[in-house]
Order: structure tokens, then sequence, then C-alpha cells
């Protein structure tokens, strides 16, 4: 089992990518401070296929990045 | 208590919890008051243990290009900007990759209550008002 990370470790190390943290430790706005990095990839599909085999009871999964500075995005 | 964001550029992203029978997971919807409902992809509710094709019902959506097809589902809970919704429905509908969230953040979670969204400062607050006329 992989050790736990801080958010500066992941997010240094996993630049635009979109990630997978099983059993965040979160603060009260949410946002993830550390865990245990379950998965990584530019595929927003492949991490949810590994989040779906390992059926964690606490995870988050988000982006680690933004959009292109030149990127429109209408919703 | 005040959430932050980048206000210089990009999506407004929340962290929301989405509460379910296997467990909670945290993800990040936009927040997006053009949007009437709260959409979630399919992937996050099926983390939290939900089968949004078996058991939503389907409907329509309107989007800006055009309208798809879609399910509605309630779920246990969705937790965002420090409230929490009990059975709250949501529409479940994949977000393309690119655009860096989950889903959205509609007004149907923001309804009742006051929302403030400083874009000098980046931080958003959501206050209890009171009952929506």
């Amino acid at each position: 089992m992989p050790n736990a990370m801080t958010i500066e470790e992941i997010e240094s190390q996993f630049p635009d990518e979109w990630i997978l943290v099983i059993d965040p430790n979160t603060g009260p706005d949410l946002k993830v401070r550390s865990g245990v990095v379950a998965a990584h990839s530019k595929d927003r599909d492949e991490v949810y296929r590994k989040a779906l085999e390992l059926k964690p009871k606490r995870s988050a999964v988000w982006f680690n990045g933004d959009p292109p500075e030149d990127a429109v995005i209408v919703l | 208590m005040n959430f932050h964001f980048n206000p210089a550029r990009g999506l407004i992203r929340v962290e929301v919890v989405v509460s379910g029978p296997i467990g909670n997971a945290v993800v990040q919807l936009a927040l997006d008051t053009g949007a009437t409902a709260t959409l979630i992809g399919l992937d996050p509710l099926r983390l939290a243990g939900y089968d949004p094709t078996a058991v939503g019902q389907p409907m329509q959506i309107t989007t800006g290009s055009g309208t798809a097809q879609a399910s509605r589902l309630s779920i246990t809970s969705l937790t965002a900007l420090g409230h929490t919704r009990l059975n709250f429905p949501v529409v479940a509908h994949n977000l393309p990759s690119r655009s860096s969230v989950d889903g959205v953040l509609g007004l149907d979670f923001f309804r009742g209550h006051i929302l403030t969204i400083d874009f000098v400062k980046g931080e958003i607050a959501l206050t209890a008002g009171g009952p929506t006329p």
C-alpha cells in the first residue's frame, strides 16, 4: 500500500492529471489535505475504472490542473 | 465560512461530498447559476453506490448545444459550501473530461439561501436565507 501524501506532494507530482485518493484527509472546505493516491491518469475513465474496482468507502477524485488559458467552457 | 476559488480564470470549482449506499465520494462540480439542476457524472454516482442507469428516471435535459438524454435520481445527501441537502435529486449525466469537473452545482442547491460570489477576493459564501417565494 503506498504511503499517504500531502496535497502539495500530490499536486507537484501529478500535474494535469485526474487523481483518485483513498481515505482523504479533508478540511472544512472539503479540499483534500492528504491521502493515499490509488490512481492517477490523464484519462478520467481510467481513474474511475480503478475507483470502481476498489470500491472505497471514502474517496476523492479531481482534476489537478486548469483548462488551457485559451479554453472557453460553456456548460 | 468562506470558500476560495481562483477569480482570475477557469470555472468556479466546488468540492462536494456525494453520499450513497457504498460510501462517500468527494468530487469537484462547477458552480453554475445557469443550470436549473445539479448534474453529476455517472461514475462519481457509481462510486457512492448508485446505478443511475438502473434506478434513475429517464429525462431529457437542455444544454447549450441541444438536448440530451439523462436520468434523475435522489441521492442520500449532497454536501457543498458548508451545507448538506438530504434526499437531493440530481441529474446523472457525463460532462466531457476536458471540462475538468464531474458535473455542475446548479440553482436547485442554492434556492432558499444567499449565495455571495466575490470575484475580487475569490471567495464564495452560502448562508441560510428564507423560504423561496
